[in-house]
């Protein structure tokens, strides 16, 4: 059984490298894209199980760049999780609207991100409704 | 003594004084043609004579000519004044002029002949020239051989009045024939017709004037109402011509000229204002001139009308302004204009004076209205524009703040994010094993982290409700539900405190935003843990407030220290935070219950906290039920 494979879009490095160890520690693989354009490359060329994206991305419209994943081809049906230091009260519905099956406010709930995206590659694609969203709390 | 006695006995003493007055008056006669008359040219004072004439200038020239020539000379203003003077004086001659009012000369003479002490008076009757005919036959009825002409001069007067008094008077003639009474009743008659008719013509006049007047107080065009009068005046002074010309303000210039008449005089130039409107424009009343033979252009008229003979013109003025002049030329049948017509003319120029001031009032209050209007129109555009761009610019100042926020939300949470990250990558070993004291510093840092991040958190929310963005997305929700979630998520950070909800099932929905109610739910209760030691106890609590049913009431109940007296009133204000003490955790902002009041009031309800220190307190807010917050809408 090969490992699912979790694109990671932010162009925070640090978040990237954070993200990427915590996935690979839960026996995930991890692909990395710091931008729209790179996203759609890396994506096409990884083929990931999932996306983590971050809407707040520099120089665009994080919305557009999830238009675009979704309309590629190839990522049919690939479940994207919105990973956004954006408020949820303005931009969670607008992104769960847009076909994202999570929406998470950074500082991410860790545990809550892995549950959901245990969730989205075991009943794929969508949710009826959007996932427990809560911000990690000790 | 009855009055009928008392008349009796004055009637036969009037006889006989008749008898002798007539001795008396022939002896005078007598007296004066053989003594003194003989020579007329001498006689100096010789006799008294009653003038009795309406026109005082006819009284003052008789008694001047007559006084020279040394006559006694009496005046008398009326018959009624004559015939007390002539029963009290006994003059020796009457000169009595025939045309007067109430009494005439006739009835007065007619009246001396029947009085037996004045009967035999020399009477002599004026009048003019032109009636001299009609006089003559009722003169002799009276017994009348005198009649004066008038104009007469002086010698002629004198001969005539010393003539007269030298004649012998026969006493059959003073008896008035029955020919008399025929002759001035038909006399009357004559004149009650001609008076007639003369007030039928001027009524008829009246009546187009009136007419006139009617049909001009509802036409509001100067233009046409001058155009009018115009017409009106050709008609009603019988003038080929009708002139009106007002004035610039100035007064020297002509600013509306109309002329109608026979001939054409449409297009004709204004008049320059010298001469007759020169005159005009100064003159008080109306100016006639008749027997011209005046230059038709002078008068704004054209050369075709011929020289002009007659002009009649009135200053159009109301009581303190001078409009114009409206003037008449050319009377028909080349006659002139007569007293009547001068009336008529002046009625009708304040007739126009008054038109014309309403007509010049209603065209300023029109225009003063539309002028207004305009004003009031282009004001309310402008007031809409400049509406406009201040809603455009009050939204984009929004939307900046809006964006400025988030931009800060964003920049201020990415690196917490990272810290958060790497803090429980560490703490659950994904980098690897660590020791406790690694653990437990780790701990430290983890919920300074978080601490960190809910006032982030905070100090938006309370500037986002500050400038105004604080958005509220209502819909009807079950309480209930929420604070299932909300109890839930907190079970695991509870520890060993326990964490009750006590909700009933019927509970009514509210109209709320369940993102915010969650909100406030977690804060409220996040609150109580945060207050209430290991082994206390948290209750959440929802009900239907009786006997209104408008508000569902939520508490969240702790058995923590509970709040100070102080404490209870200021909590909910922004930045409190109640006595601090060692063993708690150190606070926010102090802003998690500011924000729950703003929430909470934003939803239309209320939030309070009631508490006995030592006894732990409870948090209330309530929120309007569904039936409620349609109804209030």
């Amino acid at each position: 059984v090969s490992k699912k494979k979790i694109l990671i879009v932010d162009d925070d490095a640090d978040m990237r490298r954070g993200l990427g160890a915590r996935l690979k520690a839960f026996d995930y693989e991890a692909a990395f894209a710091v931008d729209g354009v790179s996203a759609v490359s890396v994506a096409l060329k990884e083929r990931p199980d999932l996306i983590l994206l971050d809407i707040g991305l520099p120089g665009g419209d994080g919305f557009l760049v999830m238009q675009r994943l979704q309309n590629l081809a190839p990522l049919i049906g690939v479940p994207i999780i919105v990973v956004s230091a954006r408020e949820p009260s303005t931009h969670e519905k607008k992104a769960i609207a847009a076909g994202a099956v999570g929406y998470f406010q950074k500082p991410v709930d860790i545990d809550g991100l892995l549950s959901a995206i245990a969730n989205a590659l075991g009943v794929v694609p969508q949710r009826d409704r959007p996932l427990e969203v809560r911000d990690g709390n000790l | 003594m009855s009055p009928s006695t008392a008349s009796m006995g004055a009637r036969a003493d009037a006889f006989r004084q008749q008898d002798e007055a007539v001795g008396a008056s022939k002896a005078f006669h007598r007296h004066w043609v053989d003594g003194v008359g003989r020579d007329m040219g001498n006689v100096i004072g010789m006799a008294t004579i009653l003038v009795v004439d309406d026109e005082p200038t006819n009284r003052k020239l008789l008694k001047l000519q007559l006084g020279l020539r040394g006559h006694t000379v009496l005046e008398a203003e009326s018959a009624l004044d004559g015939l007390n003077i002539a029963r009290a004086e006994r003059p020796d001659l009457l000169i009595v002029d025939i045309q007067m009012p109430n009494m005439d000369g006739y009835e007065f003479a007619r009246q001396v002949r029947s009085e037996p002490d004045i009967c035999d008076s020399v009477i002599i009757l004026s009048t003019g020239a032109y009636e001299r005919g009609r006089v003559q036959p009722l003169a002799e009825a009276l017994g009348i051989q005198f009649v004066l002409t008038k104009p007469i001069n002086s010698q002629q007067l004198i001969s005539f009045v010393e003539g007269a008094l030298a004649r012998e008077i026969q006493p059959e003639t003073f008896a008035v024939s029955a020919d008399f009474d025929r002759a001035h009743f038909r006399l009357v008659a004559d004149k009650l017709t001609d008076t007639v008719a003369e007030v039928r013509g001027l009524t008829g006049r009246l009546t187009k004037l009136v007419d006139l007047s009617l049909e001009l107080d509802v036409e509001q065009d100067l233009q046409r109402l001058l155009e009018r009068f115009c017409r009106a005046g050709c008609d009603l002074l019988e003038t080929e011509y009708t002139v009106i010309g007002i004035a610039a303000r100035d007064g020297r210039s002509v600013e509306s000229f109309v002329a109608r008449g026979t001939g054409c005089v449409e297009g004709m130039p204004p008049p320059a204002i010298e001469g007759f409107l020169e005159q005009l424009s100064n003159a008080r009343g109306p100016i006639c001139l008749n027997g011209l033979d005046a230059e038709p252009i002078s008068l704004g008229l054209p050369r075709q009308c011929g020289p002009v003979r007659q002009v009649l013109g009135v200053p159009i003025a109301s009581r303190s302004l001078r409009h114009g002049w409206i003037y008449f030329a050319q009377k028909n049948g080349d006659t002139d204009f007569t007293a009547e017509d001068q009336q008529i003319a002046r009625s009708l120029a304040a007739h126009v004076a008054r038109t014309y001031e309403n007509v010049a009032l209603y065209v300023e209050l029109k225009n003063q209205a539309e002028l207004l209007e305009a004003r009031v129109s282009d004001r309310t555009i402008e007031l809409t524009w400049s509406h406009e761009e201040l809603e455009r610019s009050r939204r984009q100042q929004l939307e900046l703040k809006d964006q400025f926020l988030a931009n800060v939300s964003h920049e201020l949470r990415a690196p917490l994010a990272a810290a958060h990250l790497f803090v429980r990558n560490l703490l659950d070993g994904v980098s690897g094993p660590l020791n406790p004291q690694q653990l437990h510093d780790l701990d430290v840092v983890l919920r300074n982290v978080d601490q960190l991040r809910g006032m982030i958190g905070d100090l938006l929310e309370t500037t986002r409700s500050d400038t105004g963005l604080l958005k509220i997305a209502r819909q009807t929700i079950s309480i209930t539900v929420l604070i299932g979630e909300a109890v839930a998520s907190f079970q695991a950070s509870a520890g060993r405190i326990a964490l009750h909800h006590d909700v009933p099932q019927d509970l009514p929905a509210v109209f709320a935003d369940p993102q915010r109610i969650s909100q406030i739910l977690n804060n409220l209760i996040d609150n109580a843990i945060k207050f209430t030691p290991p082994g206390g106890r948290i209750t959440i609590r929802a009900r239907l407030l009786e006997p209104e049913r408008q508000f569902v009431c939520v508490e969240v109940a702790d058995t923590g220290r509970g709040l100070s007296l102080h404490g209870k009133g200021l909590v909910f204000e922004r930045m409190y935070q109640d006595q601090p003490t060692d063993d708690l955790p150190r606070g926010g902002l102090g802003l998690g219950l500011y924000i729950c009041r703003l929430l909470v009031e934003r939803h239309g309800g209320r939030i309070w906290a009631e508490s006995d220190p030592g006894s732990g307190s409870t948090f209330l807010f309530t929120l309007p039920v569904m039936h409620a917050a349609i109804t209030a809408a």
